[in-house]
C-alpha cells in the first residue's frame, strides 16, 4: 500500500447505519466532509484516528488524502470523491442529504 | 398452484432461529460484547456486507425462482427499509444497499415472513445455486433443473463439513440443449443429459472467472441422480481437504485442479466416493420425489390467441417488443416474457418497489404466480398464454419494463463498480449507461452483442465471457477500462483476449465507435452478429479499430 500524504482527513463507517463519517475538530463523528478537520501531519490524524476510534460507533477508520483550495476539502483520489457524493446512478432520485441518518 | 418449492416447518423453524441468533449477535456487537473482528464474520454468514457507502443485505433467491408473494415482500423491504429499490445480480441475488445493521434483524424477520433468507450469501460456503432462467419452461430441455437444484440447495445449506471451505462455491445447472446459465463458470457446472435410465449429469469443475480465469472441464459423464450427491460430496470433500488456505486468491478449486491434473483430481474423487457413497441411505432420494412433486408443471389451458396475433399486426412497438423479449415456451400458445431491467440510462439490475409490484401483480394475474431473476440481471415472467402479451407488454411499459432490448447491446451486465462496492477500482454502472444511451438509435442496426462490464478484476460482472468485455481499472488514480473480445459463456465457453491497454471513459467511448462501425463494414451481412464476425475473423480487425486513432498519434 502506498503510503498516504497530508493533508488528510479520518473517515469511518458508522456502525449503526454504515453511513460515511468523518472526525471533526472536537472528535466527533458527521456526516460533513466539508466540516471534517484537516490534519496537516500523518502522525497526528492517525493520534487522533485511534483516540476516537473505540470500537463502538464507527468501523473500519482509515486516512483520506485531500487538498484544500480556497477553504473547500476535495478528496485527491476519485475512490474516496465517490465515497462522499454517493452512487451517481441513482434510481430513487433521492439525495444524500435526505436520507442521512441522525448519528 | 405455484409450482416452485414450499417451506414446510422445518424450514421456517430454521430460518427463524437463525434471525434469533443473528439478532442477539447484532444486540452484542452494539452493547460492544462483540468487536467487530469478532462480530464481521457473523453478519457476513446472514449475507451482510458494509460497502462504501452503507451496509448492503445480499438476499438468496434460490435458483432465481420467486413467488409474486415473495417478490411484493423485496418490495416492502426495499420502501421501509432500504431506499426504494433493489438490485438483481448476476448471481440471480438480490441485494439492499441502503440497510442499517440495527434494521437488519427486522429484515432478515422480514424475509422469514415470505419464507426467503441470506443465508450463505456470503463466506467461504456452497453459495445459491443458479439455473436457466426458462427451466421448466424451455422448448430445448429434457426436465425442469430446478427440482435438482433445489435438492442440493438443501444439502449444501448448514452442511457441517462445508462452511468453512477454502474459498467461496458456485454451483449451476443447466438442462437445455443451450446452456444458459454459464455452467462452466462455475466452480461446479451441472448439465443434465438422458442417462440410461433416466436424467444424469454431466459434471464440470474448476470453471470461474476472478483475477484466473478458467473454463470448468468435463470430469464426470452422465452421472444418474443417485450419484450425484455423492459425487458432490466428494468433490467438495478433496477440494475442503486439499485447496489451499495460505492464499486467498489460489484458494478456488480451479486452481486445485490445475495444480493435480484431471485425471489425479479424478482418482482422488473415486476415491473419496467410496467411503462417502455408504453415507447416502437413499432417503435424500425420498426427498428428491417429494420436491419434483412440487414442481410439478402447471395446467396451461389453451385459449385463442387470435387478440394477440391482431396486435401483433397492428402495433409496430408491440411487435418490436414481442420479437425481442418473447421467448418461445414448451407449451403451444404459450411463451416466456422477459422484463427488461436494462431501461436505456438505468443501472442494470435496478427495480424500483412499484416495478417490483407491478411485475408481482402481472405475474399473480397472467403467469401462475411466478417470477424469474436472471444471470443477465432481468426478471423472467417464465409461462403466459400468448393471449395475455397484449395486457401484459401495456403494463409493463407503464412503469418502463418494456424496454424492447434483449440481448442487444443495451441489455448489458454491469456490476454495482465502485458506485457501490468496496472492492471496485472503477465504476462500471455510468459506463454501461453510456453504452445503452449512445448506442439506442444503433442497436436494432447492431443486433445482438452482449456487453459485460466489470469494476474491477474479481470480474462480478463476467467481462470475461461477453462478446465485449469491459474491466475498469485504477490506472495511477484515473479510471482506466480494458477491452476483451471474444468471450461468450455456453457450453463452449471462450475467454476473451484482451485487446491492449485501457481507456479512459471518453476514450473508451470513440473507441467502441470504432470498433462497431468497423463491424458494420466487416459483417458478411446484416444477419452476421458481432460475435460471429469476430469468429470469422479473429480479434485483429477490432484490435485495430479500437486502437486507430492512438495508433495514428
Amino acid at each position: 500500500m502506498s503510503r498516504v500524504k497530508a493533508p488528510v482527513v479520518v473517515t469511518a463507517n458508522c456502525l449503526r447505519s454504515g453511513q460515511v463519517v468523518y472526525l471533526n475538530a472536537a472528535h466527533d463523528w458527521i456526516h460533513a466532509l466539508q466540516s471534517a478537520v484537516c490534519f496537516d501531519t500523518i502522525e497526528a490524524a492517525t493520534d487522533a484516528m485511534a483516540a476516537a476510534d473505540d470500537g463502538a460507533v464507527v468501523i473500519g477508520a482509515y486516512l483520506v488524502p485531500v487538498t484544500k483550495n480556497t477553504g473547500a476539502i476535495s478528496p485527491t483520489h476519485y475512490r474516496e470523491a465517490i465515497r462522499f457524493d454517493g452512487p451517481g446512478a441513482y434510481i430513487a432520485n433521492v439525495s444524500r442529504s435526505a436520507k442521512l441518518v441522525p448519528l | 398452484m405455484q409450482n416452485l418449492y414450499r417451506y414446510n416447518a422445518f424450514d421456517r423453524d430454521f430460518v427463524r432461529e437463525r434471525v434469533a441468533q443473528y439478532r442477539d449477535q447484532v444486540g452484542r456487537r452494539l452493547s460492544g460484547a462483540l468487536t467487530e473482528d469478532e462480530f464481521k464474520p457473523l453478519r457476513l454468514m446472514n449475507g451482510v456486507y458494509l460497502q462504501l457507502h452503507a451496509y448492503m443485505l445480499r438476499v438468496a433467491i434460490p435458483y432465481g425462482t420467486i413467488s409474486s408473494g415473495q417478490l411484493r415482500g423485496l418490495a416492502d423491504i426495499a420502501e421501509r427499509w432500504d431506499h426504494g429499490y433493489g438490485h438483481f445480480t448476476t448471481r440471480q441475488n438480490i441485494q439492499f444497499n441502503w440497510p442499517r445493521l440495527v434494521d437488519t434483524p427486522d429484515i432478515l424477520d422480514a424475509l422469514a415472513d415470505i419464507d426467503m433468507h441470506a443465508i450463505q450469501t456470503s463466506g467461504n460456503t456452497i453459495r445459491n445455486v443458479t439455473t436457466d432462467q426458462f427451466a421448466g419452461a424451455a422448448l430445448d430441455e429434457i426436465a425442469d433443473p430446478r427440482p435438482y437444484a433445489e435438492w442440493i440447495r438443501q444439502w449444501s445449506t448448514d452442511h457441517p463439513e462445508f462452511q468453512f471451505l477454502p474459498r467461496k462455491f458456485k454451483i449451476a445447472i443447466s438442462a437445455g440443449a443451450e446452456d444458459r446459465a454459464a455452467i462452466r463458470a462455475h466452480d461446479i457446472g451441472l448439465r443434465m443429459v438422458r442417462g440410461e435410465e433416466g436424467p444424469a449429469f454431466d459434471i464440470y469443475v474448476g470453471g470461474g472467472l476472478g483475477r484466473t480465469p478458467v473454463v470448468g472441464e468435463r470430469v464426470f459423464d452422465a452421472i444418474p441422480v443417485d450419484a450425484l450427491l455423492p459425487h458432490l460430496e466428494a468433490i467438495l470433500s478433496v477440494y475442503n481437504l486439499t485447496g489451499r488456505r495460505d492464499n486467498k486468491y489460489k484458494a478456488r478449486i480451479k486452481i486445485l485442479l490445475q495444480s493435480v491434473g484431471i485425471n489425479d483430481f479424478k482418482n482422488q474423487i473415486n476415491e473419496a466416493l467410496q467411503h462417502i457413497q455408504d453415507t447416502f441411505n437413499g432417503s435424500e432420494l425420498v426427498r428428491l420425489d417429494r420436491i419434483i412433486e412440487q414442481f410439478a408443471i402447471p395446467p396451461f389451458p389453451l385459449r385463442c390467441v387470435d387478440p394477440y396475433l391482431d396486435a401483433v399486426d397492428a402495433d409496430p412497438a408491440f411487435r418490436q417488443w414481442v420479437e425481442r423479449n418473447v421467448t418461445p415456451h414448451r407449451q403451444e400458445g404459450y411463451s416466456s416474457v422477459t422484463v427488461s431491467l436494462k431501461a436505456h440510462g438505468q443501472a442494470p439490475g435496478d427495480a424500483s418497489a412499484s416495478q417490483m409490484r407491478r411485475v408481482a401483480a402481472l405475474a399473480e394475474a397472467f403467469g401462475f404466480d411466478e417470477i424469474r431473476v436472471s444471470h443477465q440481471q432481468n426478471l423472467v415472467l417464465p409461462h403466459v398464454s400468448q393471449a395475455d402479451l397484449p395486457a401484459i407488454y401495456r403494463e409493463l411499459a407503464e412503469v418502463g419494463l418494456a424496454t424492447p432490448n434483449i440481448g442487444l447491446i443495451s441489455d448489458l451486465i454491469a456490476c454495482p463498480g465502485m458506485d457501490y462496492c468496496a472492492l471496485a477500482t472503477a465504476r462500471s454502472i455510468p459506463i454501461g449507461q453510456a453504452i445503452a444511451n449512445r448506442y439506442a438509435s444503433l442497436e436494432a442496426t447492431l443486433g445482438p452483442i452482449s456487453i459485460k462490464i466489470s469494476g474491477c478484476i474479481n470480474a462480478c460482472g463476467h467481462h470475461h465471457i461477453g462478446d465485449v468485455g469491459i474491466l475498469g481499472l485504477d490506472k495511477a488514480g484515473v479510471e482506466n477500462y480494458q477491452v476483451t473480445l471474444g468471450g461468450r459463456p455456453g457450453l463452449d465457453a471462450a475467454l476473451g483476449e484482451k485487446m491492449g491497454p485501457g481507456f479512459s471513459e471518453s476514450e473508451l467511448m470513440l473507441a467502441l465507435d470504432r470498433m462497431f462501425s468497423a463491424y458494420l463494414t466487416l459483417r458478411e451481412n446484416s444477419s452476421e452478429s458481432f460475435a460471429d464476425t469476430v469468429g470469422r475473423l479473429g480479434v485483429n480487425p477490432f484490435r485495430d479499430a479500437l486502437y486507430e486513432v492512438a495508433r495514428a498519434a
